[in-house]
C-alpha cells in the first residue's frame, strides 16, 4: 500500500513543470464572459483585475515592442489546462510585453494565462464590432498539442495531459475499453 | 494484456459505490442525446430548392446541413449552410444528396471559430424574405431562417456519440488483505 502511494505521488510529479499561477485557481476567477459585459458598461471597471483564462491561439500578431495572442476561451480543468469543446465564453487579448516567436504560438494550439486586465478593444469580426478584454501577461503555459493517434484517440478515455490526477490511482489502466 | 484492476485498493461503501456507478451511466447516457426539436406546424417536405420558387414567408422549416461560410455583420450573423435530409434526431445524413443552399440569420454574433465551416447545425425556424448572393459566380437565392432553435452537433457526434454506443464490462481483480 505504502509503495502504491508513494508510486502515486512520484506520477503525480511529473506534470509540475506548469507555473504555479496556471495551476491555482485565483481566488476571485471572473469569467471572459462576465469581464466582457463589465467593459461594455465601463470601459475603465477591471483595470488590473487579476485572471486566469485559457484556450486555443485563433492567431500571434507580433507588434513593433509588444505581441498579441487572441484566444478562443475555453473551460479550464483542474491543473489549468483547457478542456477543447463548444463552451466558449467569447475571445480576448493575451498581451506579451516582449516579441514571442510566432511558429511557437501557432492557431490551435491551447494556451493558458495568467495576468492583470489591461482593459478592452474593439475591433472587427467581419462587420462586426467585437469587444476584446487585453490581459498583460506575467505566467503563461503552452499545452501539448492532443494527438488523436492510434488507440489513443478517445479523449474522455485517456485526455493525455490532463489527465495527471488519474494516474495517481493506483488502478487506472489508460488501455481500458481499448482492447480489441 | 494487464489485468484490469478497476476496484479501489481501499474499502468502498456498497451505496456510494451504486451511487457512482448510477452517476456514470447516466454520465454516459448523457453522451448520446440528441436535443429535442419543437416540430409542430412543420413541413418536412419542405426543402431550401423549393423554398425560394414561391413565397413562404412565415413558414416553419427544420433544416439542418453543414456549414459552408459564417458572415458576422453588425447586428446579426448569417450561418450559409448546405441542406441536407435530416435523420430522425435531426442530424444532417451527409451521405445523402445536398438539398440546396440556405442561411440562417441569428441576431447578434455567433463565433466564427466555433460556428466554423464544417460543422453541422439543425434548425428550426421560419422563413423570411430570400437573399441573393452568389456561389463562386453563379447567382444563387438562399431562403432565409430566423431560427427559434438553433444546434450546433459536437464534433465528434457522427464519429463516436452516434452509430456505436459500446457499453464495456471489465472483468475487475481486486486485492484484499
Amino acid at each position: 500500500m505504502a509503495a502504491l502511494l508513494a508510486l502515486g505521488a512520484l506520477l503525480a510529479g511529473c506534470a509540475t513543470n506548469i507555473p504555479e499561477p496556471i495551476r491555482r485557481v485565483p481566488a476571485s476567477d471572473p469569467g471572459v464572459a462576465q469581464i466582457r459585459e463589465r467593459l461594455a458598461r465601463d470601459p475603465d471597471c477591471c483595470r488590473d483585475v487579476t485572471v486566469r483564462w485559457g484556450g486555443v491561439i485563433l492567431e500571434t500578431r507580433n507588434l513593433a515592442d509588444s505581441t498579441e495572442l487572441i484566444i478562443l476561451s475555453q473551460p479550464l480543468g483542474v491543473a489549468g489546462e483547457p478542456i477543447l469543446g463548444d463552451r466558449t465564453q467569447g475571445r480576448f487579448i493575451a498581451r506579451f510585453a516582449r516579441f514571442v516567436e510566432p511558429s511557437l504560438y501557432p492557431r490551435e494550439q491551447r494556451i493558458t494565462v495568467h495576468g492583470r486586465i489591461r482593459g478592452g478593444e474593439r475591433r472587427k469580426i467581419g462587420d462586426y464590432e467585437y469587444l476584446y478584454p487585453v490581459v498583460d501577461v506575467d505566467a503563461q503555459y503552452l499545452w501539448p498539442r492532443v494527438s488523436y493517434a492510434d488507440d489513443w484517440d478517445d479523449p474522455w478515455l485517456y485526455p493525455y495531459p490532463w489527465a495527471w490526477p488519474w494516474y495517481v490511482y493506483p488502478w487506472y489502466d489508460p488501455y481500458w475499453g481499448h482492447h480489441h | 494484456m494487464t489485468p484490469r484492476l478497476l476496484l479501489p485498493p481501499f474499502p468502498v461503501p456498497g451505496r456510494l459505490l451504486r451511487l457512482l456507478l448510477a452517476a456514470l451511466l447516466l454520465a454516459l447516457a448523457g453522451c448520446a442525446t440528441a436535443p429535442e426539436f419543437q416540430l409542430e406546424g412543420v413541413d418536412r417536405s419542405l426543402t431550401p430548392a423549393r423554398a425560394v420558387q414561391e413565397d413562404l414567408r412565415g413558414e416553419r422549416v427544420f433544416w439542418g446541413g453543414t456549414l459552408a461560410a459564417v458572415h458576422n455583420l453588425q447586428d446579426v450573423t448569417h450561418l450559409e449552410v448546405v441542406g441536407y435530409p435530416l435523420d430522425a434526431d435531426g442530424w444532417p445524413r451527409l451521405e445523402a444528396e445536398p438539398l440546396g443552399r440556405f442561411i440562417i440569420e441569428q441576431r447578434g454574433f455567433l463565433e466564427p471559430a466555433k460556428y466554423a465551416p464544417g460543422r453541422a447545425v439543425t434548425v428550426v425556424g421560419t422563413l423570411t424574405a430570400p437573399l441573393l448572393g452568389k456561389v463562386g459566380e453563379r447567382d444563387y437565392r438562399y431562403p432565409v431562417v430566423l431560427p427559434e432553435q438553433l444546434h450546433l452537433w459536437p464534433l465528434d457526434w457522427q464519429q463516436r456519440a452516434r452509430p456505436n454506443v459500446r457499453f464495456s464490462i471489465g472483468v475487475g481483480i481486486g486485492i484484499h488483505r
